[in-house]
């Protein structure tokens, strides 16, 4: 019989055919199985349809041109078909990224687009668009000594806490090098991309932790920092446009599971709009008006 | 079954696209008040990577420049089948063909194009007032066939990447191309015959509306309005390095600033596509 890896993420427990390093390992009784198999065309009933995914009920299938396509099921079931021989960190890229993304959908969870520190009992989320400088500021705050749960999905569990996911962030070379971490011995998340996987297993926190603050983060042209109180509708818009794939929650009809909980988070977090110069990047500056304006600590 | 529901709005930096997104707006608008100029949501920008993420279901931020170019004709197919309307696009990128075979933009869903042109001087001096780089270093960009917009690959850029190549190689990119129809819309006739003008492209787009709506929608774009706008809000697509967005809009403010040399190597590099849109006569002086 074939070896089989057990890891625990995202409050999840895997078993895997085969390795992926990212994980945590753990034994336990297993939620999601994570196979290597051929994945079908197409699901059986498409509900909504990406460029490159194909989403229905309890099912979604993925595709990343020459790399492989993921098909996700029932939210306990991936079957991974790659286009090269094995499965490479390229393929767990996107197997962590998207086709999770997929998996915690399924799920009725909620992931949130962004990174998730601890501050004091609790934690707080960086979210944005692409671009935002969530995983920059987090970053920042994990050399400070911080400890962080997620990097770039944070899962909030059906208790509203976030659920640490792995302790690795994906950082790009100019933020590396303003934190001054050097990349020689780093590994970049692909060939081309100057990118790099940023192991964080000194400060990664295993517990779960109820999530306090959400700040959603806008680069702007001018300087200064400015923060705005969410409420009503643009709090509960604000949970739903930074959910990670909102597009897939349609296609899986998953919108009142994830309407609820998104309505029962609203009563327990605070939401800000955060507006931060877009350049230069001053992440000390940032995380100090973050700091001075929170009181994250509490 | 392809609608042809986009129209592309297309030009290099600094040549009038704005102007033409705010009239757009403020054309397809009901209200009385002048468009806001940071809510031109008719008119996105086709280098989004939120749309692009959100329709591919990727992250573009873990994708190369050629794996995210081979994925945007489709992102644009999908968009045209669910919108019900006519999407504007803004567009920087040069017209050209992924993988040397499909174009980037398809046309079987592009109603068309309009391209905007100004005279590459005044481009110049406003692109670098902009980008608050010295003109030398602008002098060089126009002429540089390889240019590109968010080409760095060791940073998260906030759009995707867009190769505009030289002054040149973008006009005759979109301006030659035969799949997309193109109106071109030169900045200096939008300033100096500005009815006629922009009522001409409204007769591309075969909307029907009349010369009194046409008319508001104009002097509800007017350079006064919309200095004042930015003024008292800001504008979020000015670029952080420069003061502000809507300058001056002068025609031939480049003689206010550009050296012979500067003139001269500008002329030398671009003196065919010049000559075609009527910026340099026949013995080689520079209109406008």
């Amino acid at each position: 019989m074939n070896k089989k890896y057990h890891y625990k993420a995202f409050g999840l427990q895997f078993i895997s055919d085969f390795e992926i390093p990212e994980l945590i390992e753990s034994s336990g009784e297993p939620d999601v199985i994570v196979s290597i198999g051929n994945v079908p065309k197409q699901i059986n009933k498409i509900i909504k349809r990406g460029v490159r995914y194909q989403a229905g009920k309890n099912e979604f299938l993925l595709e990343t041109d020459q790399i492989a396509k993921f098909y996700i099921k029932n939210g306990n079931k991936i079957i991974v078909e790659p286009y090269k021989k094995g499965i490479d960190k390229e393929v767990r890229l996107f197997l962590l990224g998207s086709a999770f993304g997929a998996l915690f959908l399924q799920r009725g969870l909620l992931p949130i687009h962004g990174s998730a520190i601890q501050f004091g009992h609790s934690t707080s989320i960086f979210t944005g668009l692409s671009g935002a400088g969530k995983s920059s500021i987090a970053a920042f705050f994990v050399q400070q000594g911080y400890q962080i749960l997620a990097d770039d999905i944070s899962v909030i569990n059906h208790s509203l806490q976030v659920e640490p996911g792995f302790p690795g962030m994906k950082i790009w070379k100019d933020v590396l090098e303003k934190l001054g971490i050097a990349t020689d011995s780093l590994s970049s998340i692909r060939p081309d991309i100057q990118k790099y996987k940023y192991g964080v297993e000194k400060n990664f926190c295993t517990q779960p932790l109820p999530v306090k603050n959400i700040f959603i983060i806008h680069p702007k042209n001018t300087p200064g920092f400015e923060s705005e109180e969410l409420t009503g509708i643009e709090k509960f818009n604000a949970l739903k446009n930074n959910t990670f794939r909102y597009r897939f929650v349609e296609g899986l009809q998953k919108q009142q599971e994830h309407f609820t909980v998104i309505n029962r988070l609203l009563k327990q977090v605070k939401v800000y709009r955060i507006k931060r110069p877009q350049a230069p990047v001053m992440l000390k500056e940032f995380a100090d008006f973050l700091l001075e304006n929170f009181d994250l600590n509490a | 079954m392809h609608k042809k529901n986009i129209i592309w709005l297309a030009s290099y930096p600094k040549s009038g696209n704005t102007w033409f997104r705010i009239f757009i707006t403020n054309l397809l608008s009901d209200s009385d008040q002048p468009a806001n100029i940071n809510d031109l949501k008719e008119t996105t920008i086709s280098s989004s990577r939120k749309i692009f993420d959100d329709y591919t279901g990727l992250s573009s931020s873990d994708m190369t420049f050629e794996e995210i170019d081979r994925l945007r004709p489709d992102v644009y197919r999908m968009q045209s089948e669910e919108s019900e309307k006519l999407l504007f696009k803004k567009v920087h990128d040069k017209f050209y063909w992924v993988d040397q075979q499909k174009p980037l933009f398809p046309s079987e869903i592009s109603k068309g194009c309009i391209y905007f042109i100004r005279n590459p001087l005044d481009v110049l001096v406003s692109f670098a007032y902009h980008s608050a780089k010295p003109v030398d270093k602008m002098v060089k960009t126009i002429n540089n066939s390889g240019y590109a917009f968010c080409d760095r690959n060791d940073r998260q850029v906030n759009q995707l990447r867009q190769l505009l190549g030289s002054w040149s190689d973008h006009v005759k990119s979109w301006t030659e191309q035969t799949s997309i129809p193109v109106h071109v819309m030169r900045y200096e006739d939008m300033v100096n015959n500005t009815f006629e003008t922009f009522n001409q492209a409204v007769r591309f787009l075969k909307f029907d509306f009349s010369k009194e709506k046409i008319e508001e929608a104009i002097q509800k774009s007017d350079f006064n309005i919309l200095t004042q706008q930015e003024q008292e809000q800001g504008f979020k697509e000015k670029m952080i390095k420069s003061k502000k967005f809507f300058r001056k809009g002068k025609i031939g403010d480049w003689r206010n600033y550009l050296e012979d040399q500067q003139v001269k190597e500008i002329i030398q590099n671009h003196r065919e596509v010049m000559k075609k849109f009527g910026y340099l006569d026949e013995h080689g002086n520079v209109n406008f």
